[in-house]
């Protein structure tokens, strides 16, 4: 089934997404090491099950499901630049809320261009990964 | 605490990005714009092809910066980025940096200031990046 896509026309500046709650597995990490050919011993098991290390760039599969919400991007949009905060540690089997808002929505060089924070926390609020990305949104 | 002084250089991994890698990390990312995954459409384009992800061509300078750092690196960093040229099956993507300044803070913390970036195997730049660690 094909999902309803994210316009720029459906956002507004001050939008609020809906948290995105996860709980990251070691089997995930995994796979995120593997995409990414990373071997840094922070996020591989000494002991089976050990919990791990969430590496801060695996930050941005979640803050990118926190905004589309079970939406499609649209095709044909490019990220024009990003910013990364690392304030804390994260391990796997903990559970983290990203929280993305849409922080600029305006219009330039006949590019529909859109600026989103997303800011992952622990259940206390300790802040641990926050991105902004700025993209250029294809509709 | 990590020594590292003004002028230092870091070098990350080469890392041989393919079609194969993409197409995983598209089912990963759950993003399989057809740009990235379909060398048909993308031929189309004005890339004339496929081209990586901009989030996955980053982690090879996430790489080289926690290798450098460890656990330092997650205390209170800043990676700012502009994507400046398209990754494309097979190209070796290396990541580097230059310590641009090194500072003892008054609370006891040393603020480094990295000027990173990600060079193709044309040593073309196709990320370029400032980088705040405090260790």
């Amino acid at each position: 089934m094909n999902k309803n896509e994210l316009t720029f026309e459906m956002m507004h500046e001050g939008m609020t997404f809906s948290p995105y709650e996860c709980v990251v597995t070691n089997v995930e990490v995994n796979f995120f090491l593997r995409a990414t050919a990373d071997d840094n011993d922070l996020y591989t098991e000494k002991q089976v099950n050990e919990p791990v290390y969430i590496p801060p760039a695996m930050s941005y599969i979640f803050f990118r499901r926190s905004y589309l919400n079970d939406m499609a991007m649209p095709g044909g949009g490019f990220v024009r630049s990003m910013k990364f905060n690392v304030c804390g540690t994260a391990k796997t089997g903990e559970k983290l809320i990203t929280q993305s808002i849409v922080k600029e929505k305006y219009e330039a060089n006949g590019q529909k261009r859109i600026t989103i924070e997303g800011t992952t926390s622990n259940p206390e609020g300790k802040k641990i990964f926050i991105i902004t990305l700025a993209a250029v949104w294809p509709r | 605490m990590i020594e590292i002084k003004t002028g230092e250089k870091i070098v990350g991994k080469n890392r041989v990005i393919t079609q194969e890698i993409i197409n995983e990390w598209a089912d990963f990312a759950q993003d399989h714009n057809p740009l990235h995954v379909d060398p048909e459409y993308a031929k189309t384009t004005r890339f004339g092809g496929t081209i990586a992800h901009g989030p996955l061509t980053l982690t090879t300078l996430f790489h080289m910066l926690v290798a450098q750092f460890k656990l330092d690196f997650f205390k209170d960093s800043e990676v700012e980025l502009k994507f400046k040229s398209p990754v494309r099956p097979g190209d070796t993507i290396t990541a580097m940096g230059n310590v641009i300044n090194s500072t003892l803070q008054p609370e006891g913390t040393n603020k480094i200031q990295i000027e990173a970036f990600c060079i193709n195997q044309n040593g073309e730049k196709v990320i370029e990046a400032g980088v705040i660690v405090v260790v």
